[in-house]
């Protein structure tokens, strides 16, 4: 046989490994890159104006985040966690200090400067003037997912806060601590429900699949073509608006009709799993009209109900 | 803790107009009245198995089409599945053509039989396909089926045919191809089962 002429040979480890479960957010682009999305978004979307003022609020958050320290905060959270409470940031634990406080103020006060609408303005002279305990009591029904208490004008704002804190968060957290055995429909590092999905683009990590988290904003990989909500492989479709550009198309679920969006980075660089998401209103209209549901409001449009 | 709740949500037009998005002071209604010119399109993802060889890649189909009865759905991409444990998401340059393989105008669709001598392929059923294989491998069976070796040893083997088989396949698959080509003395063969 040709064995002689062909020495048997380890072969070489494949190039990269499997792709990370895991991608914790990077502060130093999360918010700025959103503000230009939104940016690019309000070229094309409508109101326009509504879409800057999203810009003009993400900018706020890169601001806030710049300014925000949460060392002890983590280490604080990280050695829960080590203790057997998991997820390691979940929101029932995490206690809103002093610090979440002063991101809401500086988002406020960002914001203040820019040019919107006499409503908005208004909105963000009754968060200034909230009461603390107000404001907490607000943020507290926003992670709960409960927002009729909640002035519809003011929940963006406080929204907005949530995000800067639990990134910031989760920008200090240990990827070893998070674990790859929780449900996957929630975020393995808060608890929360996914705001969309992505498909990679990247070299280590193509064509995989990761839930962005709607509060926290780390992304963890789960299977494709799977319903994130009941886990079901049977009854997936994929839909878009009929003529839009394919980026972005929502994965419904015959069995628990649920969908998730998901953003196909390989067509579009630009897409961003929280900015798109306000970006494609249409699609939830025609969805819902069609009964599928979601499992967090559109980002940053709060229903009273 | 309420790490596990599970809310579902809703956007209707006359939910955006009672929104944060009107309660800020933009024109919500507008919006909503936006969305009444789009319908909705529908494609599919799909996995399935490279057909080409016994390593078996994993590939994710797409294609295009709604339900509708008379609507033939069209495969429109076809890449390597990231989640499949042994390929996790590449392809050879065969497996990345697949999808002009689906489309080739020149796919074999049905058996075609080309008989000693002519020159062109023509038609024929299964039934008659299956029918000439196994008469053509009971006669060369017949005619060359080694049941001892010089040395007068038992070795019951057939050399001259081969077998390749599916690489598409289950276990189960993998087991009877076995089970058939084995029990017939064929030595020559190869099949998922190997890999």
């Amino acid at each position: 046989m040709a064995e002689a002429s062909f020495p048997l040979e380890p072969q070489a480890p494949q190039p990269g490994g499997p792709a990370p479960f895991a991608r914790l957010p990077d502060l130093g682009s999360l918010f700025s890159r959103r503000a230009n999305r939104f940016d690019q978004l309000a070229l094309s979307r409508t109101p326009k104006d509504f879409f800057l003022f999203l810009s003009a609020l993400a900018h706020a958050q890169d601001s806030a985040a710049r300014g925000l320290d949460l060392l002890n905060a983590a280490a604080v959270y990280a050695a829960d966690h080590a203790a057997g409470n998991t997820p390691p940031l979940a929101a029932a634990k995490v206690r809103l200090d002093r610090s979440w406080h002063d991101v809401f103020g500086t988002i406020l006060s960002e914001l203040a400067c820019a040019s919107l609408p006499a409503q908005t303005g208004a909105a963000i002279r009754r968060g200034r003037e909230l009461d603390g305990r107000v404001a907490e009591a607000w943020a507290h029904a926003i992670l709960r997912g409960v927002y009729q208490p909640v002035d519809p004008a003011v929940a963006p704002l406080i929204a907005a806060a949530l995000q800067v804190y639990w990134a910031k968060l989760a920008s200090l957290c240990e990827l070893e601590l998070i674990s790859s055995d929780s449900p996957s429909g929630n975020c393995p590092a808060c608890g929360s429900p996914p705001v969309s999905a992505v498909i990679s683009a990247d070299p280590a990590s193509r064509g995989n699949r990761y839930l962005c988290c709607s509060l926290c904003a780390t992304q963890w990989r789960l299977a494709r073509i799977k319903c994130s909500n009941c886990e079901s492989f049977e009854g997936i479709s994929y839909y878009g608006v009929d003529g839009a550009d394919q980026a972005l198309r929502a994965e419904t679920c015959d069995q628990c009709k649920v969908y998730l969006k998901t953003l196909y980075f390989e067509k579009d660089p630009q897409l961003d799993p929280v900015a798109d998401d306000t970006g494609s209103i249409a699609l939830d209209i025609l969805l819902g009209e069609a009964g599928w549901h979601r499992v967090t409001p559109v980002s940053f449009i709060f229903t009273p109900d | 803790m309420e790490v596990n709740r599970r809310q579902f949500f809703k956007l209707s037009g006359a939910a955006l107009a009672g929104s944060s998005m009107a309660a800020l002071g933009f024109p919500a209604t507008q919006a909503a009245a936006e969305v009444r010119e789009f319908k909705l399109s529908r494609t599919t993802e799909v996995r399935n198995t490279c057909p080409y060889c016994a390593v078996a890649c994993g590939v994710i189909m797409y294609s295009l089409g709604d339900r509708a009865k008379n609507n033939r759905a069209s495969i429109v991409h076809i890449e390597g599945d990231p989640d499949h444990p042994v390929s996790r998401g590449s392809l050879c340059p065969k497996g990345a053509g697949l999808l002009d393989f689906v489309h080739s105008p020149s796919r074999v669709l049905y058996p075609e039989y080309r008989a000693p001598g002519e020159s062109s392929f023509k038609r024929v059923s299964w039934d008659w396909a299956l029918d000439r294989i196994a008469h053509l491998m009971k006669e060369d069976r017949d005619r060359n089926f080694v049941t001892k070796n010089e040395q007068g040893e038992e070795v019951n083997r057939w050399v001259t045919t081969g077998f390749l088989a599916a690489s598409a396949s289950t276990n189960e698959a993998g087991f009877l191809t076995f089970k058939t080509v084995r029990s017939l003395g064929i030595l020559g063969f190869d099949n998922q089962a190997r890999v």
